[in-house]
């Protein structure tokens, strides 16, 4: 595992470090999917993954596409009460952005305690190795 | 950072405008000993100090004694802004957009509202949707929830959810005049249009409670809050959509910032001139959210009073206030010898002009208390006070240090009876993880910037 839950007063946020910055978002996701939801991930009985979905993302730089990346996550599990499972992952530096292929993973009855993530404490860098930390509004 | 701050009474630390370079003014922070212990764990102190370097900022940057870290403002701060000169901020109101208190009052004496906990808690549970489950809340066509964002509360009202004269009991009439929901992306339509009467989780809270203690009769008589009879305070917010606009807001603003050559140290504190295109539209999409969050608190009020009637036959819950503690407002205040409009944001903060209920709620199994707003918190801190308990410890630290069924077996030994949607809730949000709720509000009444009327005891807690 490479990422950890990091304590905060009111919130709580995660770091991830990654060889690559694909592998950092996908850490992002895991960490994000420990702290919002209760239940260990993993597809449940009678749950179905629905056919294919894409995200595409654009940002002004990786900080914000790191922050966009989870809300994106964070608005498919509130508004459609699923979990983005992705199969393929490409991040791009010049522009920065995200494309992602992927499946829906249903969720129903999924309890999601976040608000927003925030660039609020964050750190990101690529070298030496990609990192990321990010708090979440709770 | 603690070596700028300097006491100027038992209540007041002033923080000197050299703490961080480029501070425009200094910081006033109301804190007594024990408060003054808290800060040193935070990093609330050093967001003061950035909040007090944002361009056309009056007065002070202000921490109440809740203060706590937050994203860019710290949770508890007040900042006022020239509305020609100063800017707006998504930070300095928050995610939970006009996250607030409503308070209801009652004849009912206590006794009978213990009585009747038993059947009466799990009553409103099953009426008042909460938790973190997305949706569950009254499900709006798209033109609902444009009249909604448009007109708050007093949509709800005109929906039959309630009566008029609650509307007389609700900051600003229920309504935040000059929303513009075409400001407020599809995205965070989408995120409300199912959450509207949902309480939501983390402190956000439903609890019948006692007034137990009178400060000030007349004030007390004033608001129709008899000793020993029940109350009912809600705390919620504006939900998913809130949450989405102030994302929104923050995406549009950093591009923006750079076209108004305007640098801050922390991208959280992302701002742009109130009078600049993209600074009118959040005031717009914010005054929205703000509307959501006054009709979801009107629509659970009416689902509250449908379950109180079965009780209480025939007897009212009126309305004694309903205030947010996360808002942005444009107010005239006499500064420096004369009326100027200034943007007052205000995060983890009340409203307290003279005579305006001020409600400040606990946390769960501790008092909340009323207040009333004075003249000097007018003066002082642009008619701002504190807005509860503010956190002093992680969720996670919280959950290991309680034992879920003793904090409930403990509550209960002291008269309060608990329901949570998520038994993870109650840990998170035991007692122990928040400030003394009566020091805090001890802090804002020596102060003068609000003035204690009356003091409540929970009987029973409704958690998200």
């Amino acid at each position: 595992m490479s990422w950890k839950i990091i304590e905060h007063t009111a919130d709580a946020g995660f770091e991830v470090t990654a060889k690559s910055l694909e592998e950092l978002f996908l850490q992002a996701r895991e960490a994000f999917c420990a702290l919002c939801l209760e239940e260990p991930l993993r597809q449940r009985n009678g749950e179905k993954a629905s056919p294919l979905h894409n995200i595409t993302l654009e940002a002004m730089d990786l900080e914000e596409l790191a922050v966009s990346w989870i809300n994106e996550l964070l608005f498919l599990l509130e508004s459609r009460k699923a979990l983005f499972v992705p199969s393929s992952l490409q991040i791009r530096r010049n522009p920065p952005s995200l494309r992602g292929e992927g499946t829906l993973l249903s969720l129903p009855g999924v309890r999601i305690p976040v608000k927003a993530a925030t660039y609020g404490g964050m750190e990101f860098r690529e070298t030496p190795s990609p990192f990321l930390r990010l708090f979440l509004d709770m | 950072m603690h070596k700028h701050l300097e006491r100027l009474d038992d209540t007041r630390l002033l923080l000197h405008p050299h703490a961080v370079p480029g501070m425009r003014v200094p910081g006033l922070i109301y804190a007594d000993k024990y408060v003054e212990s808290l800060l040193e764990q935070e990093n609330a102190l050093l967001q003061v100090a950035q909040v007090a370097t944002l361009p056309g900022i009056r007065g002070y940057s202000f921490g109440m004694p809740d203060i706590h870290w937050g994203y860019g403002f710290p949770i508890g701060g007040v900042a006022a802004f020239d509305a020609e000169e100063g800017i707006i901020s998504p930070g300095g109101v928050g995610y939970d957009i006009s996250c607030g208190v409503r308070l209801l009052t009652s004849r009912i004496p206590a006794e009978e509202g213990e009585k009747a906990m038993p059947r009466l808690l799990p009553a409103l549970f099953g009426a008042i949707p909460s938790g973190a489950v997305p949706g569950g809340g009254k499900v709006l066509s798209s033109k609902e929830l444009l009249k909604v964002l448009e007109k708050g509360a007093l949509w709800a009202v005109k929906a039959g959810f309630g009566t008029p004269e609650d509307l007389e009991h609700i900051e600003e009439g229920g309504i935040l005049q000059g929303a513009l929901p075409q400001a407020i992306s599809e995205r965070a339509k989408e995120r409300g249009k199912s959450q509207l009467g949902t309480l939501g989780s983390g402190n956000h809270f439903l609890e019948i409670q006692e007034v137990k203690e009178i400060f000030d009769a007349p004030e007390a008589a004033k608001m129709g809050l008899e000793q020993g009879c029940l109350t009912i305070m809600i705390h919620c917010g504006s939900r998913g959509l809130g949450h989405q606009v102030c994302d929104d807001s923050i995406k549009i603003m950093r591009r923006a910032m750079t076209r108004w050559e305007i640098a801050v140290p922390d991208r959280q504190l992302c701002c742009v001139p109130l009078s600049s295109r993209e600074g009118r539209e959040y005031l717009g999409a914010m005054r929205g959210a703000a509307n959501y969050a006054m009709a979801n608190r009107q629509i659970i009020v009416a689902g509250v009073r449908r379950v109180l009637e079965n009780f209480f036959p025939g007897k009212p819950f009126r309305t004694v206030w309903d205030v947010s503690h996360n808002l942005a407002h444009l107010e005239k205040h006499v500064w420096e010898g004369k009326e100027q409009t200034l943007c007052v944001h205000r995060k983890g903060a009340t409203r307290a002009f003279e005579g305006q209920p001020v409600l400040i709620p606990g946390s769960m199994g501790t008092s909340s208390y009323v207040l009333v707003g004075t003249k000097r918190a007018e003066e002082e801190t642009f008619g701002s006070t504190c807005h509860g308990a503010g956190r002093s410890m992680s969720r996670s630290k919280a959950l290991r240090e309680t034992h879920k069924e003793n904090l409930c077996r403990q509550l209960a030994s002291r008269g309060i009876q608990v329901m949570a949607a998520s038994p993870k809730t109650l840990g998170e949000e035991a007692p122990q993880a928040y400030k003394e709720i009566s020091s805090v509000v001890e802090v804002v009444h020596k102060a003068g910037i609000s003035h204690k009327v009356a003091r409540l005891e929970p009987l029973g807690v409704l958690k998200g």
